[in-house]
């Protein structure tokens, strides 16, 4: 009975990841979609989220997690993040580029609710996380996020380096705890060798035995982590895909728990937070 | 070429990886790979019906072969030509079951699974007929399976052009 499947009976992390969409404003460096404005969007429509949302409940998920592309480039999202968080909390990570005064007017609606934005930030040098993240990044980033606290929302901080002094990184924790974020909302991860990353032969090659099995849809499927979707040369990888069905979300949920009952501890030191 | 993309190793989704373990496991593989929940239910009914059985090896080649030529699959008459070879058919047999009749000196048990294999083609309400009193019960379920599944991977390796071996 699928009623009788349960997240935590079936061995997977508590949150469920939905690719919103792969295009965005921006086209980092190391970016593992390979993501910018001309891409293809390979979006799950809102509908879709909504429904799998509704499942995840049924599942026992505890927690959604929207990524992209930027999530924020969809204009239905704020709508959307609404009637999502009223089901599960929700983490949505973005580049934090696009708050406009419109934008955040609209997003009033999430006042009182569970959701995160998780924005990306990877140096407190405006210069070097500029050329990582693109033109103006890091002054657009540090005005939206107190705008994004102002709506009452939690906002993280994702800084996404391999070669990080200890002294930039003090750099850099100091300015979140000046901007309001606490220690315990700066994530700080490596890059990972894929999509753009690994056509330029950066960050590190991680497996599947390298990630926490955290059950990702997009619309070309369900894939083991949401560092799995990756791509590379406009073709999405499939080596972390475990099926192509994403509804009933109990097939990929089920299909996961089969891999994991033969899979070797997962050693779990990477993380998408 | 292939109408869409034989996975390879690197790219083997996770259900699929078994099937690489051992090198290239072929292009029915390689291609239900695409879609990693068909691949385990997909490779082991062909594997289960493909492998031994109650009829013997040189009877099960005589209706696929002939059920392959029958649906033009240049793939499964490639692979099955070895097959049937394999299996100790001689090559003016193998010749005859991809031309119109066998020849009169087929025994009559094998040219059933001849005729089996034409109207399993052509009228399949029939073909069980044509094998007579020369198969048991589980070895028509078995023979009707066998034809079946190569009908499906004719039109699997045709609709993909499934590369040549």
């Amino acid at each position: 009975m699928i009623s009788e499947v349960r997240v935590q009976a079936l061995g997977l992390g508590g949150r469920l990841w939905l690719y919103s969409n792969y295009h965005c404003n921006l086209t980092c460096s190391y970016c593992l979609t390979e993501s910018g404005p001309a891409v293809d969007r390979r979006g799950l429509e809102p509908e879709v989220m909504l429904a799998l949302a509704d499942e995840a409940v049924g599942l026992g998920f505890t927690e959604l997690g929207i990524t992209g592309g930027e999530p924020f480039l969809m204009p239905w999202l704020p709508d959307l993040l609404e009637q999502l968080a009223r089901r599960l909390p929700v983490l949505v990570l973005s580049n934090a580029t696009l708050f406009t005064s419109r934008l955040l007017a609209r997003m009033e609606k999430l006042r009182g609710l569970p959701v995160t934005i998780q924005v990306s930030l990877d140096s407190a040098q405006p210069v070097l996380n500029d050329t990582m993240r693109g033109p103006r990044n890091f002054a657009k980033v540090i005005d939206a996020i107190p705008r994004l606290r102002a709506l009452g929302l939690r906002v993280r901080l994702a800084t996404t380096r391999s070669d990080m002094s200890a002294a930039a990184r003090g750099q850099l924790c100091g300015l979140h705890r000046d901007l309001g974020i606490g220690d315990e909302d700066h994530v700080v991860r490596p890059v990972i060798r894929r999509g753009r990353a690994a056509e330029r032969g950066q960050g590190i090659v991680v497996s599947r035995d390298d990630l926490p099995p955290e059950l990702t849809i997009t619309a070309e499927g369900a894939f083991w982590s949401p560092f799995g979707p990756t791509v590379v040369a406009g073709r999405m990888d499939t080596d972390l895909l475990v099926t192509r069905t994403v509804r009933p979300l109990s097939v990929p949920a089920r299909a996961m728990s089969r891999l994991l009952e033969g899979a070797p501890p997962t050693a779990g030191d990477v993380r998408v937070r | 070429m292939a109408r869409v993309t034989l996975v390879g190793a690197q790219q083997a989704p996770l259900l699929a990886r078994p099937y690489f373990e051992g090198g290239d496991p072929g292009p029915i593989a390689a291609a239900l790979a695409q879609v990693p929940e068909l691949i385990q239910a997909g490779m082991g009914f062909i594997g289960a019906v493909y492998g031994p059985g109650s009829v013997p090896a040189r009877q099960r080649e005589i209706v696929i072969l002939r059920t392959s030529a029958r649906h033009g699959c240049r793939y499964c008459v490639a692979v099955h030509t070895r097959a049937a070879a394999r299996a100790g058919l001689t090559a003016a047999e193998i010749d005859e079951l991809q031309g119109a009749a066998p020849g009169s000196d087929w025994s009559q048990p094998d040219r059933a699974l001849v005729e089996f294999s034409d109207r399993m083609s052509t009228d399949p309400a029939r073909a069980v007929d044509a094998l007579g009193s020369h198969f048991q019960e589980h070895q028509v379920v078995e023979l009707v399976t066998l034809a079946a599944a190569t009908i499906f991977l004719n039109r699997f390796a045709t609709a993909l052009s499934l590369p040549l071996p």
